[in-house]
């Protein structure tokens, strides 16, 4: 029965706006690029998000910003109201990741975004940012790294 | 000697690597996989044509006419009022489109007594739209849709994609210009959506053969706005329209004064009752005011008025629909009961009064029921029924439809298959019939009243990473055909429809699409071969963005070759700002309508005129994200 839920799921599109495995499989992917762990802790306030992170054995949800390697936020609200429960030492060493171009553009230790743009996902880096958290990433991601914004 | 820290992060990186190698084929995957239309499409709505979000873009669709012209079997066209009319015959007849229908975000778009919502929103701005699917003949019956050969589903943005302020500013040839405005926002789980554009058409002219050519010029103010959450939508769509109207009721194409003023408010609720139960409510109001003089008596309304027509008219539609959806083991089960209403409120000559009317009110009322069963983990069987009664006031006639829909769907990881047999019924428009005052002709007795189409349709389709390939075969009969033909006999149609597309990379795209029909018995002609196609190219250069298609359309009619090729360069001058250059139409060999003449004096039809729905047109455009 299961199976032919998975086919009825398959016929009549997604209730939610993600697809678990492609989700996971890009933000882990930058993750590990990132951090260069096999295992990562993350904070994040988006629902949905949070939701497919969930269901993954690589990324670990952590329920206090201080204690991620990384936390990812929504929107401008959701920086604010993480930025105001984080230990201000661990504010400089936690970097964020952005879902949305307007976060990645109003804060600095914001390294990067995955943010959808007139129909397409974009991937941006700000290559002084990255290298305040003292990250290097591959030279496959060169096209993906901006001087600034 | 390197420790086991070491060696570990050693092999996280070299990992890290060679995944990153992947970093384009991930986000290829993950844009493919989240795209919006994933939530919408039905695969057992039938044979879909989709137009996504990404690829609005890139072909910088602005308006439904600018994606209409690449969809297969029913394509663009104009009547002669210069509405969108993509059935139009190119006669002298009201509109021929009722059978195509527009749903925007699951409700139907309605003008009632203009057929559907196609001769206003034909060719709608799209700027508010996220993707749009097509589907051919009777779609499931999650939903009741009036009979119809095509269904046009759009879907809205979204706040959580486009959130904040979209500036779009178009210029162009002979003083084209639209000024578009998008804002979304997302607050407590609570969508908004408000879009408003003004557009300013100034159109090629059409010689008539008189120093003063036909003109189909236009101006819109268009409305769309929404709120919803979880549980509850609403929308609101206001537009109007004030056009010249080409020839109009002209009969030999020659007005001396063609305008039609368009009023049109669309409001709908949906909510879910609960889990199983959901129910949407919409009004659609249309109101019209007309202005034609010409030389000669006028088409329809001549007997009455002669050679000037100045009136107006309001009609008023109103739906209300209840639909329950469960699984109960392998059945999907759907059914539901919609009921509409539509009523001419007024038709009127100014300083006369109301034109009297056959009849002035119809009630539709619906019956649907589907049971889709799932055979395997990759198959199903559906099967759908509705019943609709259509009702009239002042004694006419009213009609009993049937829809019937039988169908297989086969769901492999890269193969796809379905196939569908249906049988559709469609009712005379007996309120075009009788805008045509001076016929004698009874609506009741001298019509074939109800039109029944059998059909048997398939869909193979092969999709993998970078190739998506399908192919769509269609057969279709019209028994009883409302459009009588010059033998009497059934119109018989064969159509082929093949699609490729392929991915060089994540920005790079080609797609191809070939299509054939064969028509037997259909108007004056015994048979009847169309062909058309396009290839289209989606290119990326740094921060520069190309785009080339040419649509090609060719007949047995006349055997003549039509181009419409396309072009854009697009400057992505920061995130925010994007600057871009199209041509439409360049060679001005885009396709032709015959716009038909008779000369009012003798009654002898004149060699009729070739009306391209396609202006020529370059235009400069300025997007901006606030």
């Amino acid at each position: 029965m299961k199976k032919i839920l998975v086919l009825l799921v398959l016929l009549y599109g997604h209730l939610f706006a993600l697809e678990k495995g492609s989700t996971l499989k890009i933000y882990h992917e930058i993750f590990m690029s990132a951090l260069h762990k096999e295992k990562i802790k993350v904070y994040t306030s988006a629902k949905e998000l949070k939701e497919v992170f969930r269901t993954s054995h690589k990324i670990i949800l952590v329920n206090t910003p201080d204690l991620a390697d990384i936390v990812v936020v929504d929107t401008d609200r959701s920086y604010q109201d993480i930025l105001k429960q984080m230990d201000i030492r661990q504010q400089k060493k936690i970097p964020f990741f952005a879902t949305h171009y307007q976060v990645l553009a109003a804060y600095d230790n914001v390294i990067g975004a995955l943010y959808w743009k007139k129909g397409r996902s974009q991937l941006l880096f700000v290559k002084p940012r990255l290298e305040r958290f003292g990250i290097t990433l591959s030279s496959e991601y060169k096209p993906f790294i901006v001087d600034e914004l | 000697m390197l420790s086991w820290r070491g060696v570990l992060l050693s092999l996280l990186l070299f990992t890290s690597i060679l995944n990153a190698e992947n970093i384009d084929q991930l986000l290829s995957e993950y844009n493919q996989n989240n795209d919006l239309s994933r939530q919408t499409i039905d695969e057992n709505k039938g044979h879909l044509v989709l137009f996504t979000r990404e690829k609005l873009e890139r072909m910088h669709a602005k308006t439904l006419k600018d994606v209409m012209k690449y969809t297969p079997i029913i394509y663009y066209h104009e009547s002669r009022y210069a509405l969108p009319d993509p059935l139009t015959s190119g006669i002298f007849e009201p509109y021929r489109s009722n059978f195509i229908r527009i749903f925007i975000d699951g409700v139907e778009i309605t003008q009632g007594w203009l057929g559907s919502g196609v001769v206003l929103y034909g060719d709608m701005n799209i700027n508010f739209a996220d993707h749009i699917e097509f589907y051919y003949m009777t779609p499931s019956f999650d939903t009741s849709v009036e009979p119809a050969y095509l269904t046009i589903f759009i879907y809205s943005k979204t706040p959580e994609r486009d959130s904040g302020v979209s500036l779009d500013l178009m210029a162009g040839s002979r003083g084209y210009n639209v000024e578009s405005f998008n804002y979304g926002k997302e607050h407590n789980n609570v969508s908004y959506m408000l879009n408003v554009s003004h557009t300013l058409e100034e159109r090629e002219r059409v010689d008539n053969g008189t120093d003063d050519p036909l003109k189909r010029d236009f101006e819109r103010v268009q409305v769309f706005g929404y709120i919803k959450n979880e549980k509850h939508s609403f929308h609101l769509q206001i537009m109007q329209k004030n056009t010249d109207a080409l020839a109009g009721l002209s009969f030999d194409a020659t007005p001396l004064t063609s305008e039609i003023d368009y009023q049109n408010i669309h409001m709908d609720y949906q909510t879910k009752l609960n889990a199983y139960w959901k129910a949407q409510f919409s009004y659609d109001q249309l109101t019209t005011d007309t202005l034609m003089v010409d030389d000669e008596s006028l088409l329809y309304v001549g007997s009455l008025f002669g050679n000037s027509y100045s009136g107006s008219s309001k009609n008023s539609t109103y739906s209300a629909e209840l639909t329950y959806i469960n699984q109960f083991g392998k059945h999907r089960v759907t059914g539901g009961v919609k009921e509409r209403i539509k009523v001419l409120d007024s038709f009127k000559e100014d300083g006369v009064g109301e034109i009297p009317k056959v009849f002035d009110k119809e009630a539709i009322f619906s019956l649907f029921l589907q049971d889709q069963y799932a055979l395997s983990q990759r198959e199903l069987l559906s099967l759908g029924i509705e019943y609709s009664y259509i009702d009239r006031n002042k004694g006419v006639s009213s009609d009993d439809l049937l829809q019937l829909r039988i169908g297989y769907l086969y769901h492999g990881d890269k193969w796809r298959y379905k196939a569908y047999l249906y049988q559709s019924m469609f009712a005379l428009d007996p309120f075009s019939y009788s805008l045509d005052l001076s016929c004698t002709k009874n609506v009741d007795t001298d019509y074939n009243r109800v039109q029944t189409t059998y059909g048997i349709t398939q869909e193979l389709r092969y999709k993998e990473k970078k190739h998506d390939l399908a192919l769509m075969f269609y057969l279709l009969k019209d028994q009883d055909g409302l459009l009588v033909n010059s033998k009497d006999e059934d119109t018989k149609y064969l159509s082929t429809v093949l699609q490729y597309g392929y991915m060089f990379d994540l920005k790079n795209r080609m797609d191809i699409q070939l299509y054939y029909a064969h028509y037997s018995d259909i108007f004056e002609l015994s048979s009847l071969d169309d062909y058309s196609g396009y290839i289209s190219l989606m290119n990326a250069y740094g921060t520069f963005e190309f785009y080339n298609a040419v649509v090609w359309h060719q007949n047995s009619v006349d055997n003549k070759n039509y181009f419409d090729l396309t072009s854009s360069v697009s400057w992505n001058i920061s995130e925010d700002l994007t600057f871009t250059i199209r041509g439409e139409n360049i060679l001005d060999k885009a396709k032709e309508t015959n716009l038909y003449r008779m000369d009012p004096e003798t009654g002898e039809m004149m060699v009729p005129l070739k009306v391209s729905p396609v202006d020529r047109r370059i235009v400069f455009e300025l997007e901006y994200q606030l």
